[in-house]
């Protein structure tokens, strides 16, 4: 686009539901001097692109996740409609400030939910873009939209690229000298991910739907146990987990263990005694100490401290019951 | 059978090269001011990010600046280190100035002129 004269505005849609966010949060673990990249401000800056973060987590998991027109793929992941709420938004921008004509990164065929040849008319129709939504990489193989039509675009230097394979966008990378880009078909959206579909559908059942950013927040990460209708605990599995749930002690029980390495664990809702025991040997199972007899495992709860001393759970099998 | 060659694309920089190579750029990249320069600075806009997780710290960069008159100068409070990469790369995105970063013990102190 920018080789045929349009000035261009990249639109990067946070959704909370980023794997990438996931990565760069828990940090480069092979060289944590090196934080990772956010991609789309690290393309912006290379193609001397402006990017602008249109911030959809408030309104993403009411309007978009719950309750999709066009259903869900794989997971819990309404690809449809989450295009088509992000091309609202988009038209809406494109509207305010006068641009011309919106264009997508869309293939014909690349992916099994979104892109096919009707779920692609359904989401230029209902996003109310219609024919000013454009998608270079496959315009060929389409109808002519209204740029090419007004030859605002020439169409004769865009693309029929079609299909599963990313070879052809890849040669076309290389044609354009763009070599720093990440995975192709690495995915980048938790909410096809069947791990974390699960834990989404049990914090749904049993939090219904007022859900605060912290809350999805913490899905990201750790091994999730429920010990009863209100009451769960998140297991950090590493260091990175462990730093990442520290910011979200207020409001939760915290459990560790002072003498072997172990996990945080956080405990949300009110446990009762036993709970607390409960998260305890969960916690002892995941410290250095699992093979000793006893662990003496700390908790806090509301401002008070204790510590009690519990047998680690030595059969995973009790876990797997629990475990979301 | 005859063919005859077409004049190959015309090539882009590679960007990790230009990063590296460009002083410009590099400079661009790393903030355009010292650490000395950057503890005098009297910020116009102070935004708080801390406990945030990026990309919240550019999104309040980003919608915050818009407040300010081309030349005054965001401080951005945050403590997640993805502001290292991502405040240089969005300045260079949308053309404001990375001044350049203050690592202290618990935060970050970020400074970007808007343009």
């Amino acid at each position: 686009m920018q080789e045929q004269g349009i000035e261009v505005l990249g639109l990067h849609f946070s959704t909370g539901f980023c794997l990438a966010d996931r990565h760069r949060i828990l940090g480069n673990r092979s060289n944590p001097e090196k934080p990772y990249r956010n991609e789309a401000l690290r393309a912006g800056a290379d193609l001397s692109v402006p990017i602008e973060i249109i911030d959809i987590k408030d309104q993403y998991l009411p309007e978009v996740v719950l309750n999709p027109k066009y259903g869900y793929g794989s997971g819990m992941n309404p690809c449809i409609d989450c295009r088509i709420f992000m091309l609202q938004k988009t038209k809406r921008i494109l509207e305010e400030r006068d641009y011309h004509f919106v264009f997508t990164g869309e293939v014909l065929g690349q992916r099994p939910m979104s892109q096919r040849r009707p779920p692609l008319n359904d989401i230029a129709e209902e996003s109310g873009l219609g024919r000013l939504l454009l998608r270079p990489l496959s315009a060929k193989l389409l109808p002519a939209s209204i740029p090419e039509e007004r030859g605002w675009v020439d169409r004769e230097r865009l693309y029929d690229i079609s299909g599963r394979s990313r070879k052809r966008q890849m040669e076309l990378a290389a044609e354009l000298g763009i070599v720093d880009y990440p995975q192709p078909a690495g995915g980048c959206c938790f909410l096809p991910d069947e791990n974390y579909a699960r834990k989404l559908r049990d914090f749904l059942a049993h939090n219904g739907t007022d859900v605060s950013p912290d809350d999805m927040m913490l899905l990201k990460v750790g091994r999730h146990f429920r010990l009863s209708g209100a009451v769960k605990v998140v297991v950090g599995r590493d260091e990175g987990e462990n730093a990442y749930l520290q910011r979200f002690c207020d409001g939760r029980a915290e459990v560790w263990v002072d003498a072997f390495p172990s996990p945080l664990t956080l405990v949300e809702g009110s446990p009762s005694a036993e709970e607390l025991e409960t998260a305890c040997r969960i916690t002892a199972r995941y410290s250095d100490g699992r093979d000793e007899a006893t662990v003496p495992v700390r908790w806090r709860v509301d401002g008070q401290e204790g510590q009690l001393t519990v047998a680690p759970f030595r059969d995973d099998s009790d876990l797997e019951e629990m475990r979301i | 059978m005859s063919g005859r060659l077409a004049a190959p694309p015309q090539r882009r920089d590679d960007p990790e090269a230009r990063r590296r190579d460009d002083p410009e750029l590099r400079r661009q990249t790393h903030g355009t001011l010292d650490g000395d320069a950057l503890a005098g600075i009297e910020p116009d806009l102070v935004v708080d990010a801390l406990r945030t997780f990026c990309p919240e710290p550019v999104i309040r960069t980003q919608n915050r600046i818009r407040s300010l008159r081309p030349g005054e100068v965001l401080l951005l409070l945050a403590d997640d280190a993805g502001v290292e990469v991502d405040i240089p790369a969005w300045c260079l995105s949308t053309g404001n100035e990375f001044l350049g970063l203050l690592k202290g013990e618990e935060a970050y102190r970020v400074f970007v002129r808007r343009a």
